[in-house]
């Protein structure tokens, strides 16, 4: 994604900030919470984005939605955010938030992808090995893709480690073109 | 129509399986941000490398192939790639794959003969590369300088005015400059045409044509000429026609250096023809500013000096010693156990000037990066001079070292004859006023010019060409019109073909003309011009 970077920066003050206050925990729930409320709403998001509303009117409805709901630090940290007019940047600032945070706390993202869903214990065993091969905390998300047919295939920040049975396939069907070929 | 038995097949077919992994499969990926122009700007693929050859798998072209990309672009928080295949088919969100190569082409023996596109898939409809074939890279450092040597061999191009006058050495970079349609490609093809009577000695020279930016219809005359005239055989054509996307037209020189390498390094003489660099220029330029590099003089960005000077400084004559050039600089592990010395590379790069202009930034780019330029002139070509070099403007800085020595002699003279013909050429329309030795210098500088000129796709050996000179320089022919001359030449090399072959022969390998032959050379010229004269 194009991040402007000006996001990361915003976001590593905020950690900054936090741990001064030694308030990071509370202070990543609150950024989920905003995260996740982004998320649930398109509307919410294309309002902040939108260049035709007013910025007072975002600076309103963000204290509506928020206020009282999270920590004074990050209530403060939306005002200010307010008030530097980056209120349509907010969404990237969460993400940058937590990944300054998994970066910090030393935890990996990975993605998984299968063609049919895991048990909590296979994903516990998954995960498990997952740490025990990288040495860090890590946290999980699952995608179930039928066309894989069978098989995993792990996907830790830009690297696949692919194991299902359709990249399999297309890698035989490349073997047996190129020796057709010869 | 051969049949083929379903167990054969599967026994095949059990023969590929067995030999598969069941290990999971490792590889780095992006997502495409953007697409336009050519251009995709990746997210993610952090540690790919610049140069680096990307697959697209989710974006199939017209024939289903993946769409392939070459990376040139690290940003701080995304990728710049150029697609060689249409980028019609790359969206957003489309996954791409790194393929850890650095851009690089399959290079062997089997090219020679062959038509193929800067990626080394051929392209005349001959099915694949035949025989063992070896993965060079496009870009590759030029060899250093304890592995090169002095150029020391001539490389004939068959060309009277260019042998005597211009002579080019094996190894050498000589620039090939001049407006639209003064003969520019005609002198290459010539000397790639020349090089067939090197073929059956023990130093034959491999040459690579270059075709950037060229009609489709120009490339396939090129090719056809070439077999016509038996040259297609120890020739390889890369082709990136105008058709053809920026990014293959920018690497298609680097492609030719490539193979030409593969034969430099072991130990064997290429020529290469870059036809031609401003067009690449012109390619590099357009992807350059699509990736959003500041642009400079006439828009070319900051290294286009350094796009042409790296690529020209891969010619080179390799030390004559294997051990030394076995520790050469660079080499792929692959091609390793091959190296030899004593190898050449020379490149013949050409330019096109908008009338005349010289002074343009590319043609001074590449004038002063190459051993010396043979320029030609729009002029002289109109004048019927053909081929239409400018003697006075061209030049090679290390050729004349190379030049057969009996070569060099008579060139000496014939320099100062053409000089002071061009100096006194002005007063020529005052015809007789002018004083007797005047006269005929005008008289002797005419025949000069006129004994220059050549036909198209008819290069001379060089033993013709030194006996012809030969009689130049006694000053036999001004006792002939200038229309006679062509007739002489023709006449008189035949009778000394059938008279002298044994003398020719020694000629042609050792290079001496001595006094005796000289004088029966004199001789049967004296006899033809008494002939042609009777008339």
């Amino acid at each position: 994604m194009l991040v402007s970077k000006a996001s990361g920066r915003y976001a590593k003050a905020l950690l900054e900030l936090a741990e001064e206050h030694n308030n990071v925990e509370q202070t990543l729930q609150d950024i989920l919470f905003i995260k996740a409320t982004l998320d649930d709403s398109r509307d919410l998001l294309l309002f902040l984005k939108s260049p035709i509303i007013k910025p007072e009117k975002k600076v309103a409805a963000l204290e509506e939605i928020f206020g009282g709901k999270v920590s004074d630090l990050v209530h403060n940290f939306i005002s200010l955010i307010a008030r530097k007019n980056r209120q349509s940047m907010i969404d990237q600032i969460a993400n940058s938030f937590i990944e300054i945070y998994n970066d910090h706390a030393g935890i990996i993202e990975a993605k998984i992808f299968v063609a049919h869903k895991l048990t909590d214990e296979q994903l516990s065993n998954v995960k498990d090995k997952i740490a025990s091969v990288t040495g860090k905390k890590v946290q999980i998300t699952e995608e179930v893709d039928e066309s894989l047919k069978g098989g995993m295939a792990i996907k830790i920040s830009d690297t696949v480690i692919d194991g299902t049975v359709k990249h399999k396939l297309e890698q035989l069907e490349d073997v047996f073109l190129s020796s057709a070929m010869e | 129509m051969s049949q083929v038995r379903p167990d054969e097949v599967s026994a095949i077919l059990r023969k590929q399986l067995s030999g598969f992994d069941n290990e999971a499969d490792t590889y780095d990926v992006g997502t495409v941000l953007e697409v336009g122009d050519g251009i995709a700007r990746v997210y993610g693929l952090s540690k790919v490398q610049a140069g680096e050859l990307v697959e697209l798998p989710d974006s199939k072209d017209d024939n289903g192939n993946p769409v392939t990309g070459m990376v040139l672009n690290l940003e701080e928080d995304n990728v710049g790639i150029v697609l060689f295949g249409s980028a019609n088919a790359v969206e957003e969100g489309h996954t791409v794959k790194r393929t850890n190569d650095i851009a690089s082409i399959q290079v062997g023996e089997g090219l020679l003969g062959r038509v193929i596109n800067p990626l080394g898939i051929p392209i005349d409809g001959k099915g694949n590369i035949s025989g063992d074939t070896i993965k060079l890279p496009l870009e590759r450092k030029a060899p250093g300088v304890i592995y090169r040597e002095p150029v020391t061999e001539p490389l004939q191009t068959g060309l009277k005015s260019i042998d005597s006058l211009i002579p080019i050495g094996r190894g050498q970079r000589e620039l090939i400059i001049g407006d639209r349609q003064t003969g520019k490609t005609a002198v290459a093809i010539d000397t790639i045409i020349n090089q067939k009577a090197t073929q059956d000695t023990d130093k034959p020279v491999h040459c690579i044509y270059v075709a950037v930016g060229q009609k489709g219809s120009t490339v396939a005359n090129i090719r056809k000429v070439l077999e016509d005239n038996g040259a297609l055989k120890y020739t390889t054509i890369v082709a990136a026609p105008a058709s053809t996307s920026a990014p293959l037209r920018y690497i298609a020189p680097f492609a030719g250096a490539a193979i030409g390498e593969y034969f430099r390094d072991t130990g064997r003489h290429a020529l290469v023809i870059y036809d031609d660099l401003s067009k690449q220029a012109v390619a590099y330029r357009e992807l350059s500013l699509l990736l959003k590099r500041p642009p400079g003089r006439e828009a070319y960005p900051g290294d286009v000096f350094y796009l042409h000077s790296r690529l020209l400084e891969r010619a080179a004559k390799i030390i004559n010693d294997d051990e030394v050039a076995k520790k050469m600089n660079n080499i792929p592990e692959e091609l390793r156990p091959k190296v030899k010395g004593g190898g050449s590379l020379t490149a013949l790069p050409v330019i096109e000037t908008q009338a005349g202009d010289v002074s343009a930034y590319i043609p001074t780019n590449v004038i002063s990066i190459t051993d010396g330029q043979i320029f030609l002139d729009t002029d002289l070509f109109n004048q019927g001079i053909r081929p239409a070099i400018d003697v006075g403007t061209s030049v090679s800085r290390v050729g004349g070292s190379a030049q057969v020595k009996s070569m060099k002699k008579l060139s000496g003279t014939l320099k100062l004859d053409l000089a002071q013909y061009r100096e006194l050429e002005a007063f020529a329309k005052f015809g007789s006023d002018l004083d007797a030795s005047t006269q005929a210098q005008l008289r002797k500088g005419e025949r000069t010019v006129e004994l220059l000129k050549q036909g198209e796709y008819q290069p001379l050996p060089v033993e013709q060409q030194i006996a012809l000179l030969k009689i130049n320089s006694e000053g036999l022919l001004d006792k002939l019109a200038v229309e006679q001359i062509s007739d002489f030449e023709k006449q008189y090399l035949e009778t000394v073909g059938i008279k002298f072959e044994k003398e020719m022969q020694s000629l042609s390998e050792t290079g001496v003309l001595d006094d005796s032959f000289g004088d029966k050379l004199i001789k049967i010229a004296n006899s033809v011009i008494d002939q042609i004269t009777a008339n």
